[in-house]
């Protein structure tokens, strides 16, 4: 019988149990965690490879960082601090190569100095893919961080007021839902000066409308709970109701929704750099090169298959890391 | 049930008036891109350039003044003319809805073929190696984006058959309305364009269509009225045919409709590469010459779609499954 059900303990146990010495807990705990990432690895490998290959591309992303601060700022500023060269990244997203007899070095295999050849201009393959894992990394992470920070502001808002407010606020996300993203992306950029960070806010409204459905649907839940209701009886503020008793339950869809997003936003990134090249901001972006090695794909196709590779393999890590998550935290989130 | 057709109507319309709206706004607030285009473009006087073409395109008149024109415009369906060519809007939408539609349906018909079977087969051999390997493309057809697609199949196509599509040779297959166009003169020369982006964009979607089915199947033949099916000595196929995949189909209705939702501007990716003269293309090249009306009339018109589609689907939902009331 296990020890929990029993009602009634006798006041020598009782005792014995409050004088027993604290559980070593950090040991335990370690040990419970090293248990959950084994089982992780067993149950779903595919999640964990997906895992590995994200943090193998922030590794790629990184480099020293730079006493210079200030917004963030894509690509040169991801964290309010610059970061120089990638350390993975050998030369930098532009220099261009010459050969022995001084001429360009185009279109050269791979080699122990150009791990992935050159391209078109005798740029490094491999370091421009690298220069482009921290733009893509950084867009989606800051695109995805405001737009389901401000979705689920409006969820809660929305879900919590309840009436014309959430009407109209509804109607106002149907609309934002019914832009076609590409579309909107474009216009940011033709609209006002191109840069990565307009883009970011571009994409972020785009993901607001499903961020804050999940939010809503949520407080809707939650508002009736008697917990609520007892807040609000004892005098808390709305404010006060939203911020420590409602809040809290949205937490984890908001951070399911955030990760599964990750991959979109990686792929709408590389979309609009492909479809729209001469107009985004030129740092070295796998989009870029994708549309750049078109022109020569069918005699060159290293260029091509390394960008589109980068971008199938990012897209397809971002997917299922996110789906792993999401099973991890909050299932009922599962659409298939 | 009409009370509810009704009201969601109207919540359509609010929604369809805000779309066109927000357009509108941001279009007009932001600096014209299409007067620096206009006056880099003329000769002499750069300001004078821009204010000519400003004025010529109604552009100096008062904002609310563009805005009822604009609005009262839609009402009468009219959705203006397009700054470049100075054709109705609605008449350039018209030309070049064929091709859009001709893709679209195509994906979906791809979708349907391919996802359906699959979907059936991996939920009865659940755990087996076909369902680990019919999973396993999943994964990857969704992983692998649509361009990036496209791209390595162009490749492979002109490495390994030895064929490129005839990128340039697109002929509309049906002549659109009022049917004064010649009548297509080759329909093969239009499939042979429209094979590998229909393929492309058809598979992406017979793996949503797949992953969706496999989890309704697997649900549905855990039910007790399929127990009683086998129970009663039914063959397998009746079992799972006639009675689990009429039930699993209902899901996938919805995911249909998303599909349907985006098949009118959806496709700008693969129009772009393949260089389709449909709809996608045509919103693109807007955004890219700043010509405002088209960009406003595609915008309103894929809202228009998916609300609409939106609403048919819930409608759709109902009729097919009685059980589903709205209040």
């Amino acid at each position: 019988m296990p020890g929990w059900t029993r009602a009634s303990a006798t006041p020598e146990e009782a005792a014995a149990r409050q004088s027993a010495p604290p559980l070593p807990w950090p040991q335990a705990g370690e040990r419970a965690r090293r248990r959950t990432l084994l089982r992780l690895l067993r149950r779903r490998p595919l999640g964990a490879a997906a895992m590995a290959a994200v943090l193998a591309m922030l590794a790629l992303s990184l480099g020293p960082p730079q006493p210079r601060f200030g917004l963030p700022d894509l690509p040169a500023r991801p964290l309010g601090f610059e970061m120089g060269r990638p350390f993975l990244a050998r030369y930098g997203p532009e220099d261009f190569f010459r050969d022995e007899s001084g001429r360009l070095a185009r279109f050269q295999g791979p080699s122990r100095q150009h791990w992935l050849g050159t391209d078109d201009k005798g740029r490094d393959v491999w370091s421009r893919l690298v220069w482009g894992t921290r733009r893509s990394l950084f867009f989606a992470l800051w695109a995805l961080a405001l737009g389901t920070v401000g979705g689920t502001a409006v969820g809660l808002v929305s879900a919590y007021f309840l009436g014309t407010l959430d009407l109209l606020l509804q109607r106002l996300m149907d609309a934002l839902q019914s832009f076609p993203p590409l579309l909107v992306l474009m216009l940011a950029v033709s609209l006002v000066e191109p840069s990565l960070r307009v883009l970011a806010v571009a994409l972020a409204i785009v993901v607001m409308p499903g961020a804050q459905r999940v939010a809503r649907s949520v407080v809707l839940s939650v508002r009736q709970e008697p917990y609520v209701e007892a807040a609000r009886a004892l005098g808390a503020s709305h404010l006060r109701v939203i911020v420590r008793h409602v809040l809290p339950n949205a937490v984890a869809p908001a951070v399911v929704v955030f990760t599964v997003g990750l991959g979109a936003a990686v792929l709408a990134e590389a979309a609009l750099s492909f479809i729209d090249p001469s107009t985004v901001p030129q740092a070295a972006s796998w989009g870029l090169m994708l549309a750049e090695g078109r022109a020569f794909m069918f005699e060159h196709p290293h260029v091509v298959l390394a960008a589109g590779g980068a971008i199938a393999l990012a897209v397809m890590a971002f997917n299922l890391a996110g789906d792993a998550l999401r099973d991890a935290l909050d299932p009922r989130l599962r659409l298939f | 049930m009409l009370r509810y057709i009704l009201w969601r109507l109207l919540l359509n319309l609010l929604v369809l008036l805000l779309v066109a709206s927000l357009v509108f706004l941001v279009l007009r607030l932001t600096p014209g891109g299409v007067l620096e285009a206009a006056a880099q473009g003329a000769q002499g006087d750069p300001r004078q350039a821009r204010e000519a073409v400003r004025r010529s395109l109604g552009l100096d008149r008062p904002l609310p003044w563009q805005y009822w024109d604009y609005i009262s415009g839609l009402a009468r369906g009219d959705l203006g003319q397009s700054f470049r060519t100075r054709a109705p809007v609605m008449e350039e939408i018209r030309q070049r809805i064929g091709p859009s539609l001709e893709l679209g349906l195509l994906q979906l018909a791809v979708a349907i073929a391919t996802g359906v079977p699959v979907g059936v087969l991996a939920a009865v051999r659940r755990d087996t190696w076909a369902d680990y390997l019919l999973r396993g493309a999943t994964v990857l057809l969704l992983g692998i984006p649509a361009f990036v697609l496209a791209i390595f199949a162009l490749l492979f196509c002109a490495r390994y058959l030895g064929w490129t599509p005839p990128i340039t040779a697109y002929r509309d297959l049906v002549p659109l309305p009022p049917f004064d166009t010649p009548a297509p003169e080759d329909p093969w020369a239009n499939l042979q364009v429209m094979a590998l982006p229909a393929l492309i964009g058809g598979l992406g979607t017979g793996a949503i269509v797949m992953r969706f089915l496999r989890s309704q199947m697997l649900e549905v033949l855990g039910r007790e009225y399929v127990r009683t099916a086998w129970a009663k000595g039914l063959q397998a196929r009746a079992v799972v045919l006639r009675h689990a995949l009429r039930n699993a189909l209902l899901p996938v209705v919805t995911v249909v409709g998303l599909v349907l939702g985006t098949l009118v501007a959806g496709n700008v990716v693969l129009e772009a590469i393949f260089l389709i003269p449909g709809l996608g293309l045509y919103a693109v090249n807007g955004v890219r010459q700043n010509d405002y009306p088209v960009v406003q009339g595609m915008t309103l018109l894929v809202a228009c779609f998916l609300v609409f589609v939106n609403l048919l689907v819930d409608v759709l939902y109902a009729w097919l499954d009685p059980r589903i009331r709205y209040a």
